[in-house]
């Protein structure tokens, strides 16, 4: 009879991260203003968050300010499977309950009379898709999570009438990565589907630089805003580490074990994109200011991704992405009551890169729709803006068509809760 | 002129569109009274045994799950809503062949099984006899001394309560399903002779009065059949043995003056020869090569070939299937195939694709989740330790093309039933695993699974004090 420790080995064959992080990764809540105009500033980029939106905007901020604060991320959300799929069918899963705060803070600092200077910090891309237990998807992804950290200094000058500003600022991004995952096989003892081991891979923090800058146009009761922050690429070393599960078989725990990847140095690198932004803002109607923005994201860059074991290449991974660029449309309104409180009001659409295909629990992308609200406060030197934004994302189904032949129907909603306070000097 | 051009092509293509290709199915699909009349497929029998540990997984119970019915249990009573299969204790009818050693090793379970539901009320919903071709359907009461696989299993799964048709249709049922004629063609390939094919002609007439009772008998009730698969190597029990002479330690062929060492066998009518590419040796004749049978008896002079005892024997007309053994039943099941689809198209009766699930699993071409499932002997997931009976995942694959079937032409939303229900839940963080099975589905699965003593509760501990 046949060697079945032999043949084993393609049933095993530990396929340890194969789908693609998303779209879904960039974080466009960087201040609660912003947030609360549904991230449609970079016209308007009249607080220190402008290093984010449109760095030319610190060019008219001609106090030394300070701000600081962050935006707490839930998500609610359900997998279902597709009845049509052998697999997935009849399953339904969720997210371990997080609370995501991704933090900002920034300062800036005029010079003379037409100089500002300015230094911010916040994170512009994160994910995490940890799934609860027991989770029929395990052998996709259990848990990736990606984080991200940026610091920039940046510089902006206007004329001196102010109706015209350029900026730009030297970001410095650093990035660690987590995905962790099982994987199947048969048990030819029972006929039973088991998890032969658990694959963790960990990167160490990864760095990468690139710039941005933007101008800002203000002729009258019209304003425009373009910005440009640049693509950035990040090459990760890390560590796998691969875990067997016992399945009550000692022949068949030997199998496994003689099969399974030693511990090993793994590396790969993940494209992000570049961000252009353009907006349009008006005065016209009094007490009120509104903008709309288009942003535009090149994910077109995330075409594979590989991720190389350096012990045992024979286990490298390539697999296609094929994003494509994306757009947000942002929509803001900022109400003046008085000199204390300003009441904002926000719109988004965010229409996602992920191909169907793509589209898997390390991260089911979808296009998003979100309305925003907030108020901001204004005493002596204090301010405090406070946001609420419900983030819905579309229903995505996989159709049939999933990569990692993972077949159902994703619901996803967030909401956020930004908060910031900023002192002016 | 073009402009004119393109809109009648799209009237005409909107047409096409509008008119239906096929008359509606007939009946309805409704569940209620849910039949099954099949063979060894449809009993459930897995690794060469009928028994209860699998019979929850035969086709037919798998879609009677799927549609929000429960199999019963052996104390079920006739009155009680259920789909009753005719359950035998482990280690069944025929002891179950299980997998000793991971080098391949499989020897029968021991113990003996029995029929536990033979007082069961009511005929059994799950009609299927192993060994049962289509004019046993028509024609077996089990009345007959057990003669033959059919007449023997249906002593107690049919009771001299009439055929598998009759008591199909005396239970008025609302729905059947019915899988039929793969032993018309199995046992050709089984003997490795082609001798053993149901005459198409005979194979006609019996599957066209098998349709004929089931309507006349149940007029109204929803009907699904399904075709049978045309490769013959979809099964491992006629690929897994090389034609040529293989080291068991590497798998890789044994070179003599440089050339692969074809095994000889009587190709027929007492010629023996060297097995021509295209052939195929049967399963059971792996234990005779393991004697030096097949062997040409020119190694009888080279070590070691020449101290097994019986190098230089060639292997039996049944342990072989010659290429024109293989085209003949290839030809007989494309024949027995439009049988079915005539058959079936002249009455509106939906037809599952197993052939198509055969094909992709020869060609190691079903994904499934996380899994790649082929043919291949032991590893592939889909086919028992016999060869050619299925698994319980392979029966939920098999179940799964009726449902994709009766989905289409009846326009219902029956989910598929999960392979993902077979998930040995090893991983202690994934406990719970089994939340969407049945009782006695998760019942089975948990037989696999070592169970923990039962620990004392916290209350009684706290009484001796």
């Amino acid at each position: 009879m046949r060697s079945i420790s032999r043949l084993l080995i393609p049933v095993l064959c530990l396929a340890v991260s194969s789908t693609a992080f998303a779209a879904g990764f960039s974080i466009f809540e960087q201040g609660a203003k912003a947030t609360a105009m549904g991230g449609a500033f970079s016209a308007t980029a009249d607080d220190p968050s402008a290093i984010f939106y449109n760095v030319a905007g610190i060019a008219q901020q001609r106090s030394t300010t300070v701000m600081v604060g962050g935006t707490g991320i839930t998500f609610s959300n359900e997998f279902r499977g597709d009845p049509n799929d052998p697999f997935t069918s009849g399953f339904t899963g969720r997210y371990n309950r997080h609370l995501f705060i991704p933090p900002n803070a920034y300062a800036v600092v005029p010079i003379g009379k037409n100089l500002t200077v300015g230094v911010g910090a916040f994170a512009a891309f994160g994910l995490r898709t940890n799934w609860q237990d027991p989770w029929i998807g395990r052998f996709v992804s259990r848990d990736a999570d990606l984080r991200t950290k940026s610091f920039e200094p940046a510089i902006a000058w206007q004329t001196d009438d102010g109706r015209f500003a350029v900026g730009a600022g030297y970001e410095y991004r650093e990035s660690t990565v987590v995905l962790n995952r099982n994987s199947a096989a048969l048990n030819p003892f029972n006929g039973r589907i088991i998890d032969a081991a658990n694959a963790y891979l960990r990167s160490k923090k990864a760095h990468d630089s690139g710039y941005n800058a933007g101008i800002l146009f203000k002729p009258g009761s019209w304003r425009f805003g373009v910005s440009y922050r640049s693509e950035q690429t990040m090459n990760y070393k890390g560590n796998a580490t691969f875990t067997q599960f016992p399945t009550g078989n000692a022949q068949l725990d030997a199998a496994i074990k003689s099969q399974l990847p030693p511990n090993q140095p793994i590396n790969t690198s993940i494209n992000f994109p570049a961000i252009t932004i353009a907006g349009i803002a008006t005065t016209a109607i009094p007490n009120w200011d509104i903008e709309f923005d288009v942003s535009h994201m090149t994910w077109s860059r995330f075409k594979t991704l590989n991720i190389n074991f350096e012990t045992t290449p024979a286990a490298n991974l390539t697999r296609p992405q094929n994003w494509k660029d994306s757009e947000a449309y942002r929509l803001g309104a900022n109400r003046r009551i008085n000199e204390m409180w300003d009441v904002r009001l926000g719109a988004v659409y965010d229409k996602n890169p992920q191909p169907t295909s793509g589209v898997g629990p390390l991260l089911p992308d979808a296009d998003r729709e979100g309305v925003s609200f907030g108020v901001g406060y204004r005493k002596g030197h204090l301010m405090i803006d406070a946001t609420e934004f419900a983030l819905h994302f579309k229903t995505r189904s996989t159709n049939g068509l999933s990569n990692d032949n993972f077949n159902g129907t994703y619901k996803t909603d967030a909401n956020l809760i930004a908060l910031n306070f900023g002192y002016r000097f | 002129m073009k402009r004119i051009i393109r809109i009648a092509a799209a009237l005409t293509l909107a047409a096409l569109v509008a008119v239906p290709m096929f008359a509606a199915a007939r009946g309805k699909a409704d569940f209620t009274r849910f039949v099954a009349i099949g063979d060894s497929y449809g009993a459930g029998v897995e690794s060469g045994s009928l028994n209860l540990n699998h019979q929850p997984y035969s086709w037919p119970a798998i879609i009677a799950r799927q549609v929000g019915l429960k199999v019963c249990s052996p104390a079920a009573s006739a009155t009680e809503v259920c789909f009753a299969e005719p359950l035998v204790s482990f280690p069944g009818i025929g002891n179950e062949l299980q997998l000793v050693s991971i080098t391949g090793t499989i020897a029968p379970a021991t113990g003996t099984g029995a029929p536990i539901m033979t007082t069961f009320g009511r005929p059994y919903n799950n009609l299927s006899i192993p060994g049962a071709n289509v004019n046993d359907t028509i024609t077996l009461k089990g009345t007959d001394p057990a003669t033959s696989t059919a007449k023997a299993y249906a002593q107690f799964i049919l009771r001299g309560l009439g055929t598998e048709a009759d008591q199909a249709i005396g239970q008025n049922p609302t729905f059947i399903a019915a899988w039929i004629g793969g032993n018309d063609l199995l046992g050709a390939v089984l003997a490795g002779t082609p001798a053993l094919i149901t005459p198409t002609a005979n194979f006609s007439t019996a599957y066209n009065a098998l349709l004929d009772k089931l309507i006349a008998g149940a007029p109204n009730a929803g009907i699904v059949v399904g075709n049978i698969p045309t490769n013959p190597l979809s099964l491992p029990y006629v690929t897994t043995v090389p034609r040529v002479l293989v080291d068991p330690s590497t798998r890789q062929p044994v070179l003599v003056g440089g050339a692969p060492v074809p095994l000889i066998a009587d190709l027929g009518g007492g010629n023996i020869g060297a097995l021509p590419a295209g052939s195929f040796v049967l399963l059971p004749a792996a234990s005779k090569i393991a004697t030096g049978q097949g062997l040409p008896p020119q190694l009888k002079a080279i070590p070691p070939f020449n101290q097994l005892p019986n190098t230089g024997v060639p292997l039996a007309d049944t342990d072989v299937l010659t290429p024109t053994e293989v085209t003949a039943i290839q030809n007989a099941a494309v024949a027995f195939n439009d049988v079915i689809t005539q058959a079936a198209a002249s009455r509106n009766i939906p037809v599952a694709d197993i052939k198509g699930l055969f094909d992709r699993l020869a060609a190691g071409q079903e994904f499934v989740g996380p899994l790649t499932l082929s043919s291949a002997f032991v590893t592939g997931g889909a086919f028992s330790l016999d060869g050619f009976h299925m698994t319980d995942i392979g029966y939920t694959l098999f179940a799964n093309e009726y449902i994709k079937a009766i989905n289409r032409a009846y326009d219902t939303k029956i989910p598929l039933a999960s392979v993902a229900a077979f998930l040995q839940g090893n991983d202690p963080s994934q406990a719970g695993s089994y939340n969407n099975l049945s009782p006695e589905a998760a019942a089975t699965i948990l037989s696999f699974v070592p169970q923990a003593p039962p620990t004392s509760s916290p209350r009684r501990r706290g009484s001796g004090h």
